[in-house]
């Protein structure tokens, strides 16, 4: 597995986030800080990142970017809020911190292949409506998806 | 035209009226479908928030296949249609990533080279079919119908990685409405997310990003909202009512469909082949009006 802590590590040299001015583009551009301004705001998240990555991990605005890339397309310094956070995630996950929605939506992935249960009830609706039946995803691929994400961090989304 | 096509969980579990819709029209426009096997989800935005590796394996994964089919590939879904294009990008500038997952696709006979292009529905329709190809097949011309396009987020940005349109100026879902004899305009609020990446975990804060652009498209008169995203048309057509209880606005009635789906009743396909029994907004006064008496 490649490291998160590795590749955000690039993101947050003096390169990049240092590059930083502050000029607020993405907390204008953000659709969550419009209707939650007290809760969220990329670019006071984008500092404490920049300050302390390690203790952002407990943070639940960590998991509050709705990936719409605004911020990232208006950064008029092209520093990338959206990639940034999303290792941000994957460092905090290492660490076991994952919200219980995402961690629900990957157990099911886990499970299944897929974010959304299948059950047979799926392909009787799909034939409902004229649509091919999908069928389960073979299990070899969850057996190697498993081993990809990694044995040990599957403990952590159990 | 020959595409690959990749559902996606969500369409194929949830938004049977998209995948019908596509089904029913686009062999209509000569465009040929080749339905995959064995795909699995993209890893976007769920797997990808925790793992990064996990992620560009399971997208290489599908992409993978395609490659083997020869094929081209066409991902119905906003989302899963990004996630390629940040796979392809992801392993181009990071052989060491690609080769963890070559190793893993070897097990199963498959190998992800990078060949297979990733095209969105809109390009498919509006760069390949074109506008006019669109035009001389339209039947029944939708006049005096004013629709508000919604291309959603992740076909338009991040424009450093894509470009299906223009990330801060879209114009091509508007003239694919346009093609059909449909009336559109800009409004400031066209390219606004509609939240649905956060709808399950901060359901009330994602509400009310939908609900002020449901608000903003009726106060301008359009009788309807259109889109080429499943997360967007969930969030504006089956969220409706409870984007009304979150705003406390029971006067907000925007009819959502997909393109496919006006597309479709223009090419002269009854409503039921286009799934529009599915869609929860009301959409039936406009459906009736675009059938008019027959």
């Amino acid at each position: 597995m490649v490291s998160s802590k590795e590749l955000l590590k690039e993101l947050l040299t003096d390169e990049k986030l240092g590059y930083c001015q502050s000029c607020g583009s993405c907390s204008a551009s953000c659709p969550m800080t419009r209707v939650i301004p007290e809760k969220y705001n990329p670019r006071t998240l984008l500092q404490k990142i920049h300050l302390d990555p390690d203790g952002m991990s407990e943070k639940e605005e960590l998991w509050l970017c709705a990936w719409c890339y605004r911020c990232t397309e208006r950064c008029p310094q092209g520093i990338q809020p959206t990639e940034i956070f999303l290792l941000t995630r994957n460092f905090a996950a290492e660490k076991g911190m994952i919200p219980a929605n995402p961690r629900r939506i990957i157990k099911e992935i886990m499970n299944s292949g897929r974010s959304m249960p299948y059950g047979e009830f799926i392909d009787e609706l799909r034939e409902d409506y004229g649509l091919p039946p999908i069928g389960e995803v073979p299990a070899k691929v969850l057996e190697e998806q498993r081993k990809i994400v990694g044995e040990e961090f599957l403990e952590v989304v159990k | 035209m020959k595409y690959a096509l990749y559902l996606g969980c969500t369409i194929q579990s949830d938004q049977y009226g998209f995948e019908a819709s596509v089904r029913e029209t686009l062999p209509k426009l000569d465009v040929e479908l080749v339905d995959m096997e064995d795909t699995s989800c993209c890893g976007f935005p769920a797997l990808s928030s925790v793992s990064v590796t996990g992620w560009h394996y399971l997208s290489a994964r599908n992409l993978a296949i395609t490659e083997k089919m020869g094929l081209d590939v066409l991902p119905l879904c906003n989302g899963c249609h990004l996630s390629f294009i940040e796979t392809i990008h992801a392993l181009e500038e990071d052989p060491r990533l690609k080769e963890i997952v070559n190793r893993n696709l070897e097990k199963e006979g498959l190998r992800y080279e990078g060949t297979a292009k990733v095209v969105h529905l809109i390009e498919v329709l509006h760069d390949a079919v074109g506008k006019e190809g669109i035009s001389e097949k339209v039947k029944k011309r939708l006049e005096g119908v004013k629709l508000a396009a919604h291309p959603g987020c992740h076909a338009i940005r991040p424009s450093d990685l894509q470009k299906v349109d223009d990330a801060e100026n879209p114009q091509k879902l508007d003239t694919l409405i346009k093609a059909l004899g449909a009336e559109t305009f800009d409004y400031p609020e066209k390219i606004d997310c509609c939240g649905s990446q956060l709808a399950v975990s901060s359901g009330r804060s994602t509400l009310r990003i939908a609900g002020e652009k449901l608000q903003a498209v009726q106060s301008y008169g359009f009788e309807g909202l259109v889109t080429t995203c499943p997360f967007c048309f969930k969030m504006y057509d089956s969220r409706q009512r409870a984007i009304r209880g979150a705003m406390r606005d029971r006067s907000i009635e925007v009819p959502v469909f997909y393109y496919t789906q006006i597309l479709g009743l223009a090419l002269g396909s009854s409503p039921e082949k286009l799934g529009l029994q599915m869609n929860q907004s009301p959409v039936d006064d406009i459906v009736n009006k675009i059938l008019g008496d027959d």
